[in-house]
């Protein structure tokens, strides 16, 4: 005569605990990967960006016939940055400002009304008419931060430009905050007041 | 039933047995979890590899071109001490930076030869566990123009002169600079001197300076007389000024030029001294 036999109450429990801390720890595992992939992810967008950021600098700088934040020649650094720069980056007219328009780089607090969160931009500045133009260069996710340095020993149109950025996740290894500094050299121009 | 089949404790036949996992069944799962579980890391290691060290590449590059573009912002003249024949660049850790004047040697001397500084800049990452290298060159060419200058301190250099200048040229009251030209040159030589007038007591005295005497100055390049001789009223004007060129033929590339300004009075009469002085040189590169 075959007897049946089912789980006991006891075997069921134990079964349904090692299921859950099965399924956890690979819930788990799947999360610690997606986080991880994810901030990678994040923090290849945040060098794009302040890639991005810092070769725009360079294009606009270059050109620039006036700066308007000159730094102090004992050292200085500057948290915005003006020039007088060519509309047309890459129609170089040094002699000639009628062509010319004004560029501030920033940090703009907060970075879009009713938002808290600050972001980098690039603000152009038309001359004549007064209107002004920003352009997001990282976004506010980020919370970037940026530095206009001089240092003393440094040649007079040299600047070295320091953007700060933190991403929400860090990878296993990695704090969240990613540095980006760069010199910017410009041609017509020096950064630093005269003595 | 029996008494026997009653405390039988095996069980009736066609019933169903109870088996735990055998040895090798729980091995061959540890393993297969195992090597779920290695799979996932090493793709997170690789993933996060793959993500650090361009990174580290690309810092170590920015950090390298940081000292290029501070090292093409500074003057062919500036890059290298002349007196510890190193470079005067500041490099930030991890990177080198090597700073040569050089020349293209033509083969024809240095007179024709173009110089130039060459910049070499190294900044190591890792990679793999093995230091890696970002290199980046470029160069900073010898100047079209240049100017050399050189001010005379009155508070140091008291030159007083009484007697009327008699010797050869040129003399002794003079104002000096040397410099060194590495190509084919020519020559603007600038003065300007301003001179402290004392006469003589009393005013009746007859070797009183005279509205007519002159102070002169004249202009002299590795002792040869380059210009005329240059006359201004003492009494009236007692500061002069005065340009002169030099040709190319009569500068000497690779070595050391002299520029020599000779100043004096074409009387005995009065007392003049020097108050201040310069002397610059504003040299062009001659292409010809």
């Amino acid at each position: 005569m075959r007897i049946p036999k089912a789980f006991t109450l006891v075997e069921l429990l134990i079964a349904i605990i090692i299921l859950m801390m099965a399924v956890a720890g690979v819930m788990g595992m799947s999360v610690f990967a997606v986080l991880q992939v994810k901030s990678q992810m994040e923090r290849a967008d945040i060098q794009t960006q302040m890639n991005f950021a810092l070769e725009d600098m360079k294009l606009h700088f270059m050109s620039a016939a006036r700066v308007d934040t000159l730094l102090d020649a004992g050292g200085e650094t500057a948290t915005s940055f003006t020039v007088l720069g060519e509309k047309d980056i890459y129609t170089i007219t040094p002699n000639i400002t009628t062509d010319n328009t004004g560029y501030t780089y920033m940090v703009r607090t907060p970075c879009y009304a009713g938002q808290t969160g600050n972001c980098l931009i690039r603000r152009t500045i038309d001359p004549v008419t007064s209107v002004q133009a920003d352009e997001v260069l990282v976004d506010a996710r980020f919370e970037p931060k940026v530095e206009f340095i001089f240092s003393v020993g440094n040649p007079p149109n040299y600047l070295i430009v320091r953007i700060t950025a933190k991403t929400k996740t860090a990878p296993v290894g990695l704090t969240n905050e990613v540095l980006r500094e760069e010199g910017i050299r410009l041609w017509f121009v020096d950064i630093v007041s005269p003595n | 039933m029996t008494k026997g089949m009653m405390t039988s404790p095996a069980l009736p036949k066609g019933g169903r047995q109870c088996r735990a996992f055998s040895l090798v069944e729980v091995m061959v799962g540890l393993t297969l979890f195992a090597v779920a579980i290695v799979s996932v890391m090493v793709a997170l290691r690789q993933g996060r590899k793959m993500l650090v060290e361009p990174e580290n590449k690309g810092l170590a590059w920015s950090r390298a071109q940081s000292v290029l573009e501070k090292a093409l912002a500074m003057s062919y003249a500036g890059l290298v001490d002349v007196s510890t024949g190193k470079t005067t660049l500041t490099v930030p850790k991890d990177c080198t930076v090597n700073v040569a004047q050089t020349h293209m040697d033509k083969g024809t001397g240095i007179s024709s030869d173009i110089p130039y500084c060459s910049i070499k800049v190294d900044c190591g990452y890792t990679e793999d566990n093995v230091t890696k290298t970002v290199s980046l060159s470029g160069i900073v060419p010898f100047p079209y123009m240049q100017i050399y200058s050189q001010p005379r301190d009155p508070l140091t250099e008291h030159v007083t002169v009484t007697a009327a200048y008699s010797g050869a040229p040129p003399g002794t009251n003079v104002m000096t600079i040397k410099f060194t030209p590495l190509v084919k040159s020519n020559l603007m030589i600038f003065y300007d001197l301003a001179i402290d007038v004392t006469n003589v007591t009393p005013a009746t005295a007859t070797n009183q300076l005279k509205p007519t005497d002159l102070l002169i100055t004249r202009a002299y390049f590795n002792n040869t007389a380059v210009g005329i001789p240059t006359g201004t009223p003492i009494m009236t004007q007692p500061t002069i000024g005065n340009v002169v060129g030099v040709a190319a033929s009569a500068v000497n590339p690779g070595v050391e030029n002299i520029a020599t300004v000779n100043w004096y009075k074409d009387t005995a009469n009065g007392i003049i001294t020097l108050k201040k002085a310069n002397i610059i040189v504003l040299r062009t590169e001659n292409n010809k």
